[in-house]
């Protein structure tokens, strides 16, 4: 329980900073598509790669991976249909032993009825889960943030010494 | 308020502040790989392998190398989980080398491998770790099984058995504390009480049949009747009076015949049942015999009870390695199994495969070249052998494994070893066999039979052995061949006389043999032995034996069924005095019935003579009537 608070709380952290929203959305994608992968497989590892080398939040894509790893979880049956459909297609059998039989392909694990399904579904969902990211995270700053910043709470809280240390630790170690 | 403003700079796409920190954790990946992974691979293989085999696996050094895709693995030593002062094999060395093609496709081929001086039964320098039986993983918590299924086939020591019978005391202990329920004894208790009231019953009614003073009375009557008489109307009186006389006797005598012919019925019906107390009392007997396991001098009874330990401990060994071979390979689908609710596990799924023809499976040890020659180094074995297609697909490669592996080990004499063990996997039902034969292994204080009154051991000898067992679809079948040259026995014993015999016999027996096989299920299988030894000691027991079983037999019917016996006695003299008494007395009333039934029948043939008398009369008194009319 505590580890969850943690991370709803760092997500929420995360969403109040000055942090770039498109940053914390493709965090939010790549979160998607890792805690969608049952294990660490290739694909898993080029996800790691992108979110070292492009500026993508990390932590969000962290706290991501851990919320949609519950999801993920429960959909499991539905993940072995979809990739024991696909991967039982006639018409791909001739390019699934192609694959099969090439270089550092089969270390995606693709011929796994879960991981197949988990990839083409988070694979598919994954542009759709961008974009409402970044509608959600724009409406959220616009509205609920802003909303809170003017409440009279908040007002006197940002008064307070505590605040005014907070706010210098922020600017010295954050 | 704001007064502390952090300075907003524009940051780009790439994450340029993190290459310094990637590098640094790739360059303590490197380190990693160069200083730690041999070592951690080698804890993890003495781990795994130690879990695998029960007692503790050292290895002295393992080394990779990443740009050949090489392991050597050096100085494996497994302890004999038996005696862990010993290891049951050590290699030298054991080198993998992988292929860079089919690893990039995420597979493991080694075309090639080396095992190197193979060793048995070294000495450790200190002794090893024996797992406990609840740690063990897979087939190492199996033995009891075969354990059990042996035990119900064989009586453990059947040597010290018969010397028990040989002394006789131990039937009278036996007895003494058996709980037996003797079917005859209750049936002669029934029988005398069905008997006692059949002798009232059969007292009774011949009580009721007509007694002598009725004799006489008819005897009498008959007399009476016999008085010479020429008045014929009193003739006629006497016949017809005579005819009811005859008709009372002829009742008289069919109510005797009857009696007597329902009696004899009832004594042909109890004779045979008093016999049937004779069938009880072997049945009795046998029933006893069974619970008191009087052994029977069956040769091959003695070479199961003799060989247990050795039949047992390779059955043992067998089911382990057959079980060790299985939990690595894939297995056929259970139908009908069990369903048991267990959380799920994520990512399970279901692996699919799409092979191409000659690609490669999985996992494929291609070739092991075993070899290992007798050196200064302390190598006590020359073995040269191989072991090809170590597979976790063997229907994809189309080819078994087969382990063929020759040679000796000179310095502790063993020679003339021969190993193949095929592994076929290739079809729905798995079939292992195993052929074995060594030319000669010295064994050393043998034990053959262990009791407290008698055990034989073999202080020495030199066993040609040879072993072929197939196992399929949880069907085995082993057949054993075994021959111990040269032997040196050691027999100990409470009886002087009995150990004479003993080691006299075995003295005689140039060498001792002991075949035999082993057939059906784990569960349920028959075991089959025979020895030169079983039928040599039966031989020179036989009489001894046949004399102490019949004692035995003979103390046991007196001590149980002297009762049975005697009441049976009793009951057949008391019933044959009873039923002849009855009978010859009803046969002599009979006869006297016959005598006065003939008597009447005389007095019944005067009835002619008063019919002659009533005719002559009568013509006399017509004459006289016709003589009137014409005067």
């Amino acid at each position: 329980m505590g580890i969850l608070l943690k991370q709803l709380f760092s997500l929420i952290r995360l969403l109040n900073s000055d942090t770039g929203h498109k940053s914390i959305a493709a965090g939010i994608t790549c979160g998607f598509i890792l805690g969608m992968t049952p294990n660490f497989s290739l694909q898993s590892a080029f996800i790691f790669v992108c979110l070292f080398i492009f500026r993508i939040q990390i932590g969000a894509a962290f706290v991501a991976a851990f919320f949609f790893s519950f999801i993920a979880w429960a959909l499991d049956p539905v993940f072995h249909s979809v990739g024991s459909t696909i991967l039982e297609a006639n018409s791909l059998q001739s390019l699934f032993v192609n694959l099969y039989n090439q270089p550092i392909i089969p270390f995606t694990r693709f011929y796994n009825s879960i991981v197949m399904g988990s990839g083409a579904v988070s694979f598919l969902l994954a542009p759709i889960i961008y974009v409402a990211s970044i509608v959600l995270i724009k409406k959220y700053r616009a509205t609920i943030l802003e909303r809170f910043k003017q409440t009279k709470l908040w007002k006197a809280f940002k008064l307070s010494v505590v605040y005014q240390w907070y706010r210098k630790y922020e600017s010295l170690y954050g | 308020m704001d007064k502390i403003k952090t300075k907003k700079i524009k940051k780009g796409i790439f994450r340029f502040e993190a290459i310094l920190p990637t590098l640094f954790i790739l360059g303590l990946i490197c380190l990693y790989l160069v200083f730690f992974f041999d070592h951690n691979i080698r804890k993890a293989l003495e781990w795994g392998l130690t879990h695998a085999h029960g007692a503790e696996v050292n290895i002295a050094q393992v080394k990779t190398s990443v740009k050949d895709l090489k392991v050597g693995i050096y100085g494996v030593q497994f302890t004999y989980d038996r005696d862990p002062k010993l290891d049951v094999v050590r290699f030298d060395e054991i080198s993998l080398h992988f292929i860079w093609k089919a690893l990039l496709q995420a597979k493991y081929i080694v075309p090639d491998s080396n095992i190197k001086n193979i060793q048995t039964m070294v000495e450790r320098k200190k002794p090893g770790r024996v797992l406990k039986l609840s740690d063990k993983t897979g087939y190492r918590g199996i033995q009891s099984g075969v354990e059990n299924n042996i035990k119900e086939q064989v009586s453990e020591n059947i040597v010290s058995d018969l010397y028990q019978l040989s002394k006789g005391t131990d039937v009278d202990d036996q007895l003494k504390s058996l709980q037996y329920e003797l079917k005859s004894d209750q049936y002669v208790k029934n029988l005398e009480k069905e008997i006692k009231e059949k002798e009232e019953y059969w007292k009774k009614r011949i009580d009721q049949l007509p007694k002598k003073e009725e004799f006489k009375k008819y005897e009498q009557r008959a007399k009476a009747l016999s008085a010479k008489s020429k008045n014929g109307l009193e003739i006629a009186g006497r016949v017809k009076e005579a005819s009811k006389l005859y008709k009372e006797v002829q009742a008289t005598i069919q109510s005797y015949k009857t009696t007597s012919s329902d009696l004899k019925k009832d004594v042909s019906k109890y004779s045979n049942e008093i016999k049937g107390i004779d069938k009880l009392i072997k049945s009795d007997l046998q029933g006893i015999k069974n619970k008191l396991k009087i052994p029977s001098i069956n040769p091959s009874d003695i070479s199961k009870g003799v060989f247990f330990p050795i039949i047992q401990s390779k059955l043992v060994e067998f089911k382990r390695y057959i079980a060790m071979v299985q939990s690595y390979l894939p297995e056929k689908k259970k139908e009908n199994k069990e369903q048991v609710v267990v959380p799920r596990k994520r990512g399970r799924g279901k692996n699919y495969y799409f092979p191409k023809k000659n690609s490669y499976p999985k996992f494929w040890i291609k070739n092991v070249n075993v070899s290992s020659t007798v050196n200064e180094k302390g190598v006590n074995g020359n073995f040269a052998g191989k072991i090809t297609n170590i597979t976790n697909n063997p229907k994809h490669i189309g080819l078994p494994i087969i382990a063929d592996i020759k040679g000796d080990a000179p310095q502790q004499q063993v020679r003339g070893i021969q190993a193949l063990i095929t592994v076929d996997h290739r079809e729905d039902i798995p079939k292992e066999t195993v052929e074995f034969s060594v030319d000669s292994f010295p064994t050393k204080n043998l034990v053959l039979s262990k009791g407290s009154d008698l055990a034989i051991s073999m202080a020495k000898s030199l066993l040609a052995s040879k072993i072929s067992a197939t196992h399929s679809n949880n069907n085995i079948q082993l057949n054993l061949k075994n021959e111990f040259k040269q032997p040196n026995y050691n027999v100990e014993g409470k009886s002087e006389s009995l150990k004479k015999v003993v080691l006299s016999t075995l003295n005689k027996m140039p060498a001792l043999t002991l075949n035999g096989s082993v057939k059906g299920t784990w569960k349920d299988f028959d075991l089959s032995l025979n020895s030169n030894f079983g039928s040599e000691l039966s031989k020179a027991f036989k009489q001894k034996i046949n004399d102490k079983v019949k004692e035995a037999e003979d103390k046991i019917k007196s001590k149980l069924f002297g009762s049975s016996e005697k009441a049976k006695e009793k009951l057949q003299s008391r019933f044959k005095k009873f039923s002849s008494g009855s009978l010859s007395d009803l046969k002599g009333k009979e006869g006297h019935l016959d005598k006065i039934k003939k008597e009447i029948s005389d007095l019944k043939n005067g009835k002619g003579a008063l019919k002659k008398l009533k005719s002559e009369s009568l013509k006399k008194e017509g004459k006289k009537l016709l003589k009137g009319l014409f005067k």
